[in-house]
């Protein structure tokens, strides 16, 4: 019997130390909210997570639209746009980032504390309503977290757009009231508040001006918006115009290892020691990555050094490629490859490469020297928002509202173009005669400012090319139809060789039939490495010209909401002419 | 909750009493003195050597006399007092030997009887005793569907771990491997996919390594005495909620009482690779054929050659006594430019490989106490050709189990298992990626001088990444250890007659860890400028895993008559932790030494921790009439702490049932069907497996951005993964329907079973839910599957002779196959990028072509818009964008004029179809083993029936240029398969780069053409053995002596349209969806080797 005492006795003490709690374990290495939002530290920790919006490098130097040409279209540029399945743009994760903090953040702290912090939340909610309207129109408003149940907030139908903006702004206002004061090219700050406010109300204001078939209230209000916002951040912000000499002071601007936050106002930085890299220098030289090149309508459009216009010459557009980029605005030969072109440490005399820019004018904005011509290893700073864009929306936007006077220019485009030893914008001239060659890109621009608001669309695109604000630019002034213009590259009169520096080598040559040889010459074989718009008799070169693109103006400016949103919720209704609801 | 389990364990404990109590009454007393004869015998095997620890039994019939004993260590057993009287009848039973009965003997006082017993192997397997859930079960006796592997067959085998022997050893015991690095891991799975909720993998079983959660590739396979695999519910449902994938149960040998014996065996091998490793090395038609394929995709050449440099490539086609590089000012500046004829693979990669295994173990035992002592050495060389990699395991045991006292045993059995991998490059898969990309046969490896490739400066492009460059310098490299410390602790007491309570605590200690470097490498490509690439980077992850598991069960069996009545219960808890560290230096102050405290730069550490533990109570019953008619019923009570309080616990029970026809009087078949046993079982399972540890309380998620702030990357915190507050368990229920058979004297042997399993509650991403939400949606138990399938197993063993010598042979067959069908899921719509109702797991969506258009008047005629499924057409320069002559033709099945996938919902599909289906069908095994004299030979094959496979969109051994233009390894003949109007009838459309690559490519988009069925049948294993005669070892005094030739993967045939791709390695894991599409992994090889066993 012994033994079964024993085992007995053992059981029994087994059991007992089978503690009632033995299935009750808490997380060892993650924290759940109720012990979090306890310290400004907190706070910030989760303030962080919103900058993963900020776009990458290539969000922002991988533009396209009609100011950059790559051999792939897309089905943006085409108009061979179809209603996704799902995607699309409508993706929601960071709003519920933003109204979680929103909701949580002064749970235990004081809401005073936090206010700072809020206002980075709501920095972040006016970045991505803004991101919404612009693509889609009315989106729906949620101000907090759906819950997972909550079958009436998961169905809602879109908030008018008016009202959706009143609320963006009233984000950016409390924003701009409430953040940091601080200068600090990394974070979101008051002024980085202010410069958004800028760039979203000149964008409503010229949308709801231009877009007159969508009939919303309020154009000016939003234009006057922008005036006071770019106003304030020029009158009290500590930013100004980054000048060295004109020859170099655009283009350093870009290719400076870390952002120059004398101008910029929130950079995106990259780091070799963090190995944070970009693909910028490889996106310019290689082949396989589009072969980007700046679109000849573009070119055309920077001004002679004296301020008259290239597109006043007799014949422009048969001006071979040297003669066409000599007396032109400096920052030409700071965005693309010009005659004498060395890359930056380095003597050695390049010209443009075919095989890596499809219109021969091959970009240089943002290229840095040869150690980071390796695929991604480019490690300069990309601007987000630098103060030449709110200048720029400034200008816009007093002429926009027929209120510009010439201290209004004088305080902006001027000192862009004090940069690269421009004249200046006059505004009389300007109005007097208006330049006929934008007056056929921008056909909606009208009235007694037109000239002027011409010349101001002309210093934007050529200031902030590939910073990716193109498409928006086009979408707010109605101007959709620039997408569809055939892109074209620089002018050849024929068959032959040519020297695109003038330093007495050839340095590409067209042919047809068998392959010529000779060392360190471009072969181009017609009608298949490079096409002219007139065959052997010359012309400017084209890229994908039997790609039929199109531009609906009674459906592309907005896209298309994706099917499966339509299906999952009822009251939803696609955006005009968009098939895909039943 | 908590009460509940206080009362439960109260109420068990109190039940467990009262069992112990009233068991004692009817416990034996000893032994009655007396008078009598004595009965002395000597019990040997075929050959002659005596056994151990066989149990003989005295019965006397008249007098209920009952007297047990059992063999010594040199085979003898007596019986000193048996009381004078006729009629006794000695049966001696030894396990894997048929049982004897010696009958009519008298036993006359003072007088001794001499028995001569002479065992004979049990050739069928009905007797055999399975290990099964807490206990065994003799074959015969079972009632659900439970399969042993015959561990025999992996002895011999040239393997690194022992899932490695176990593919196609059981029907539904699917293994499948993801890579063939050395000592690649298999992944298990038992009766298919049964679960969504396992990222793809079907679910794994629970396997237990006697008795405890174990790794069963860490083992020493020279171990592992029996497989079992648990594959219903009711055979399973005693491990409750942990088995709802099966289980697999594996036990380790023991010592056998008697003289000790010391066994030595080893083995030496060589690989090859399994598939064709000639690749194209012609470098004018591959520097051509890239180039072609890239211009018709980007409107320029890829290589940059010029028409002299394409001159001199043909040239030197025929004629290799011109230099393979010349010294050429190109750009400006003087550089090489390569005219080689690399072959690249045999550059970096080696063919044949060594591996050798030794093994030894000592066990033996003596009256009281057996003992096992075991070593193992295995190292397996990998195919790097600089810094060969090199996998090495090690294991040990040691296992000891003693006889305390009459009643009480007490064992130990403590486990190390240790390996280490050693590779060279980036990554052990990474390198197989890294180098399918830019090394053109025509570019060199080396410059003349001796420094490495990069950039030929020709194109920007980086010859095979620059992996070459960096192995030749040899300083980025890594290395993966695992360490397994594992002491099983056990007691077993015999408290009565028939009443066993026994008890273990395990613990298990498992640290891993694994480093990588990535170090700068030099490379050339301007005479004497040396240039270097890449970056200086070293990481160290070190996991800690450790469990602790506790068994306490009782087990009492009874028989009255003719009714036999077993009974268990028994309680069992588990508490499992991990833990991770990760640090991270940039900038290191060695180029050779790794280590964190060498890093100058950038410092990156994090770590990670999480705990859940278990407990159950469980029983099992069975009840026995006369080997007629068995019934088994069982059941478990299971905790976890996976579940929020209120959901934790789940009952499992489960009901199966046997009926013996063949032991039926009436039986009429008898002497034909010897054996014919029906069952039945069904029973509900429990799955808490796939749950995340905390997967109940809302958790701030956290991570780091690659956005910098203050010199950093940012840190963040940021909103909980919704979740859904009522997670419970898995639920599955399976019916099983089996029939087992015996014919021709058992020589013959079928088992068969049908299943159908429907799995409830699956723990998963809910229903598709409207983007505005955020979020993924929340996991709840949101959906069901039904899996219905079958397996059949037929053996054939014939003892006989041949010219004189005795010869013995056994074919087994196994087959099985199962489909499974989501049976809710909350799509209303249908949407095909989700599960729906009604969706058969494995299916693939995709469209039907109707060949090439042979004319480009034929394309501009065909009404129908394909470009929906054109996109890498239209994005194509110049004319390639139209479509034309050599592209392939879509059929517009619905009819509308364009070819699209409509609204991707059930509804509406567009053109799209179910094309095929990715889940492995008709899976098979076949073994045969012959025994001749001393020779012996077996044989392995295995294969699936059908499984098909779209190759991904990087499998560059499949599409070659089609995908991208500039891989490095195509087949040598790709260029006869590709359109051109003089082969019009090719496999491959007309040569356009990116096609098979990039979304919404002709290739890319999933189409019938070239939609592939991976059915294979493969000669797993091929043995020849020779064993010293008997004579001969006497003289050496040895006991065994046996040389051994073993070849695994020898041959294969597959419908797989490719010499390159294994189609084990294209099937990859489990089902597939979590392998690489692109095979472009760590190939796998056949192995041919040679061994010897010894022992004495």
């Amino acid at each position: 019997m012994k033994n079964i005492k024993i085992s007995i006795i053992a059981l029994c003490i087994l059991f007992t130390a089978c503690k009632k709690d033995f299935l009750d374990r808490q997380p060892l290495a993650q924290i759940s909210p109720d012990a979090f939002f306890r310290t400004e530290s907190d706070l910030k920790l989760y303030t962080n997570s919103f900058y993963t919006v900020i776009p990458s490098a290539e969000g922002i130097y991988n533009e396209a639209v009609d100011n950059v040409v790559k051999s792939d279209l897309g089905e943006l540029i085409t108009g061979n746009r179809t209603v996704p399945i799902s995607g699309g743009g409508w993706t929601w994760t960071e709003l519920r980032k933003i109204n979680y903090f929103l909701e949580n953040y002064d749970n235990i702290m004081p809401a005073e504390a936090g206010k700072k912090y809020a206002a980075v939340a709501r920095f972040f909610r006016a970045y991505f309503y803004f991101d919404k309207v612009s693509r889609f129109g009315d989106v729906p408003w949620y101000s907090k977290t759906i819950a997972f149940e909550d079958e009436e907030a998961l169905s809602k139908a879109r908030t008018p757009r008016a009202q959706v903006m009143d609320s963006v702004l009233a984000d950016l206002d409390f924003a701009i009231a409430n953040a940091d004061e601080g200068k600090n090219v990394e974070r979101v700050t008051k002024w980085t508040a202010l410069a958004l406010k800028s760039r979203i109300c000149l964008f409503e204001g010229t949308f709801r001006k231009y877009h007159s078939e969508f009939s919303l209230p309020d154009a000016d209000r939003f234009l006057r918006e922008a005036v006071s916002a770019s106003d304030q951040l020029m009158t009290t912000g500590p930013y100004s115009i980054y000048k060295s000499t004109p020859e170099k002071s655009y283009f350093d601007l870009f290719a400076s290892k870390a952002a120059i936050d004398q101008e910029v106002i929130l950079t995106r930085r990259f780091s070799n020691g963090l190995q944070v890299w970009h693909n910028l220098n490889y996106y310019t030289i290689t082949a396989s990555y589009g072969r980007p090149g700046l679109n000849k309508s573009l070119v055309n459009t920077y001004l002679m050094k004296d301020g008259s216009r290239f597109t006043d010459k007799p014949e422009f557009n048969k001006i071979q490629f040297y003669e066409e980029v000599q007396n032109r605005d400096p920052r030409l030969a700071q965005t693309i490859r010009t005659p004498g072109y060395t890359r930056i440490g380095n003597t050695k005399i390049l010209v443009p490469e075919f095989n890596a820019s499809t219109t021969g004018y091959q970009v240089i904005k943002y290229v840095t020297s040869e150690a980071n011509d390796s695929f991604n290893k480019s490690d300069n700073d990309m601007p987000i928002f630098r103060m030449a864009e709110v200048l720029l929306n400034f200008a816009e936007a007093k002429a926009e509202l027929g209120e510009a006077t010439q201290p209004d220019i004088d305080k902006s485009v001027k000192l862009l173009r004090d940069r690269v030893a421009m004249p200046n914008l006059n505004i009389v001239a300007a109005n007097a005669n208006p330049d006929a060659y934008l007056a056929a890109q921008y056909r909606n621009v009208n009235g007694g400012n037109k000239g002027l608001i011409l010349e101001v669309r002309r210093e934007r695109r050529i200031e902030l090319v590939m910073e990716s604000l193109r498409w928006n630019d086009l979408m707010r002034w109605k101007e959709g139809h620039l997408n569809a213009e055939p892109y074209k590259g620089m002018y050849f009169p024929g068959l032959g060789k040519y020297d695109l520096d003038k330093n007495g080598t050839t340095d590409v040559e067209i042919y047809t039939g068998n392959k010529p040889t000779g060392p360190g010459v471009q072969f181009l074989k017609l009608g298949s490495e490079i096409i002219l718009e007139n065959n052997t008799s010359g012309g400017n070169v084209l890229v994908n010209p039997g790609t039929p693109k199109t531009f609906r103006e009674d459906r592309d400016y907005l896209f298309p909401i994706p099917i499966q949103e339509l299906q999952l919720n009822g009251n939803l209704v696609q955006n005009p002419n968009w098939e895909g609801k039943n | 909750m908590q009460l509940k389990i206080t009362l439960f364990l109260k109420r068990f404990s109190r039940r467990l009493l009262l069992l112990l109590l009233g068991l004692s009454i009817t416990s034996l007393g000893l032994a009655q003195v007396n008078t009598g004869g004595k009965v002395t015998g000597s019990i040997n095997d075929e050959k002659g050597l005596p056994l151990v620890g066989v149990s003989v039994m005295a019965v006397n019939e008249s007098t209920q006399l009952k007297k047990t004993t059992s063999s010594d260590s040199k085979g003898l057993f007596t019986f000193t007092d048996l009381p004078a009287g006729k009629g006794y009848s000695f049966i001696i039973s030894y396990v894997g030997f048929r049982t004897q009965n010696l009958k009519n003997y008298e036993i006359k006082a003072g007088e001794q009887i001499s028995l001569i017993v002479r065992m004979l192997e049990d050739q069928s397997d009905l007797n055999e005793v399975v290990v099964v859930g807490y206990g065994t079960q003799k074959k015969v006796n079972l009632t659900g569907a439970v399969a042993t592997v015959n561990t025999k067959t992996l002895e011999d085998r040239p393997i690194a771990n022992i899932t490695q022997g176990l593919q196609g050893a059981v029907p539904n015991l699917n293994i499948s491997f993801g890579d063939g690095r050395p000592g690649s891991d298999g992944k298990i799975n038992v009766r298919g996919f049964t679960s969504i909720n396992s990222g793809g993998s079907g679910g794994s079983p629970l396997v237990l390594v006697d008795g405890v959660p174990g790794s069963i590739n860490n083992l020493n396979p020279k171990d592992v005495a029996s497989i079992s695999v648990l594959k219903d519910a009711s055979s399973a449902a005693i491990y409750g909620a942990r088995a709802a994938f099966g289980v697999v149960l594996v036990t380790t040998k023991n010592g056998k009482k008697g003289r000790t014996t010391i066994s030595y065996s080893n083995n030496f091998g060589f690989t090859a690779p399994t598939t064709s490793t000639d690749f194209m090395t012609d470098a004018y038609d591959a520097a051509k054929m890239n180039d072609e394929a890239f211009i018709r995709a980007v409107g320029n050449s890829y290589t940059g050659y010029t028409d002299e440099d394409y001159a001199y490539l043909l040239r030197r086609r025929t004629d290799k006594s011109l230099p393979d590089y010349i010294i050429d000012n190109r750009k400006g500046k003087d550089q090489y430019v390569y005219y080689g004829d690399t072959d690249w693979w045999h550059t970096i990669f080696r063919d044949r490989q060594t591996s050798m295994d030794h093994t030894l173990s000592v066990s033996g035992g003596s009256e009281n106490t057996d003992f096992l002592f075991s070593g193992r050495m295995y190292q397996k060389n990998g195919m790097m050709q600089i810094n060969q990699d090199k996998y090495k395991s090690y294991n040990l045991r040691a296992k000891v189990n003693t006889k305390v006292n009459k009643w009480l045993t007490v064992g130990n059995n403590l486990q190390f298992n240790a390996s280490n991998y050693d590779y060279p490059g980036w990554g052990v898969n990474a390198n197989f990626v890294s180098v399918s990309v830019h090394a053109l046969p025509s570019y060199l490896p080396m410059n003349p001088d001796g420094t490495a490739t990069y950039r030929t400066e020709l194109n920007n492009y980086t010859i095979g990444d620059g992996l070459f460059a960096d192995l030749l310098h040899g300083k980025s490299k890594g290395n993966e250890k695992e360490y397994e410390f594992i002491n099983l602790f056990n007691v077993n007491a015999h408290l009565a007659e028939g009443l066993e309570l026994k008890g273990n605590y395990t613990y298990t200690f498992k640290p891993s860890s694994n480093w990588a470097r990535r170090a700068q490498a030099p490379w050339s490509i301007y005479p004497g400028v040396i240039s270097q690439f890449g970056f200086d980077q070293y990481y160290e992850t070190n996991y800690t895993r450790q469990s602790h598991v506790v068994n306490i069960f009782g087990d009492y069996t009874k028989t009255l008559g003719k009714h036999t009545f077993k009974a268990l219960l028994g309680y069992n808890q588990e508490l499992n932790t991990y833990k991770r560290v990760f640090a991270q230096r940039n900038d290191l102050i060695s180029q050779d030494l790794n280590d964190l405290d060498l890093g100058s730069g950038d410092v990156l550490a994090n770590g990670n921790a999480n705990e859940y533990a278990l407990l159950g109570g469980f029983f099992r019953v069975n009840y026995d009439y006369e080997g007629r008619y068995l019934l088994e019923i069982n059941g478990r009570y299971d905790g976890t702490s996976k579940f929020p309080p209120g959901s934790r616990f789940g009952f499992f029970p489960s009901i199966s049932a046997g009926w013996r026809i063949s032991q039926e009087k009436f039986f009429p078949l008898k002497g034909i069907v010897d054996e014919l046993k029906f069952r039945g079982s069904y029973g509900s399972l429990g799955n808490q497996q796939e749950a995340a540890e905390y997967g109940y309380i809302p958790l701030l998620s956290r991570g780091t951005i690659d956005y910098i702030t203050d010199g950093k990357k940012t840190e963040y915190l940021s909103s909980p993964t919704p979740i859904s507050p009522n997670l419970t368990w898995e639920r599955a229920t399976s019916a099983n329907f089996g029939v087992d058979a015996g014919f021709l004297d058992n020589r013959l042997t079928a088992t068969f079973d049908y299943y159908v399993r429907n799995t409830f509650d699956m723990l998963t991403a809910g229903k598709t839910v409207s983007s505005v939400f955020g979020a993924a949606s929340p996991k709840q138990n949101a959906a069901d599957l039904q899996s219905k399938g079958w397996e059949l197993a037929l053996n054939w063993t014939q003892n006989g002779s041949l010219a004189g010598k005795p010869f013995n042979w056994n074919v087994g067959f196994g087959i099985s196959d199962y489909t499974a069908e989501i049976t809710r899921f909350d799509n209303p719509n249908n949407l095909l990028s989700n599960y729906y109702v009604g969706q058969q797991i494995g299916e693939i969506w995709g469209y039907r072509v109707g060949g090439f258009f042979q004319t480009d008047a034929e394309a501009q005629a065909y009404k129908v818009n394909q470009d929906y499924v054109n996109q890498q057409r239209l994005k194509a320069p110049g004319n390639w964008a139209k479509l034309s002559a050599g592209d392939i033709k879509f059929l517009d099945i619905n009819g509308d004029g364009v070819v699209n996938n409509g609204k991707n919902t059930l509804t509406d599909h567009g053109d799209m179809e179910v094309i095929g289906n990715s889940l492995p069908r008709y899976s098979y095994g076949i073994n045969a083993g012959f025994n001749w004299g001393n020779f012996d030979l077996s044989v392995m094959f295995q294969g699936i029936g059908k499984q098909q496979w779209y190759p991904g969109n990087n499998a560059d051994k499949f599409w070659g240029p089609f995908s991208r233009p500039y891989y490095s390894f195509v087949d040598k003949d790709f260029l006869s398969d590709v359109w051109t109007p003089q082969n019009p009838n090719a496999y491959f459309p007309k040569l356009r780069g990116y096609e098979a690559l990039n979304d919404r490519g002709e290739l890319n988009v999933k189409n019938d053409k070239y939609l592939q069925d991976l059915a294979y049948i493969r000669l797993k294993n091929l043995t020849i053995g020779f064993s010293m005669p008997e004579t001969l070892l006497k003289k050496i005094k040895l006991s065994k002596v046996r040389v051994y030739l073993s070849g695994e993967n020898l041959f294969t045939f597959t419908k797989l349209r490719s010499n390159y791709i294994d189609p084990e390695q294209a099937a990859g894991d489990y089902n597939n969806s979590t392998a690489d599409p692109n095979a472009r992994v760590y190939p796998f090889s056949k192995l041919y080797s040679f061994g010897l066993d010894v022992s004495f």
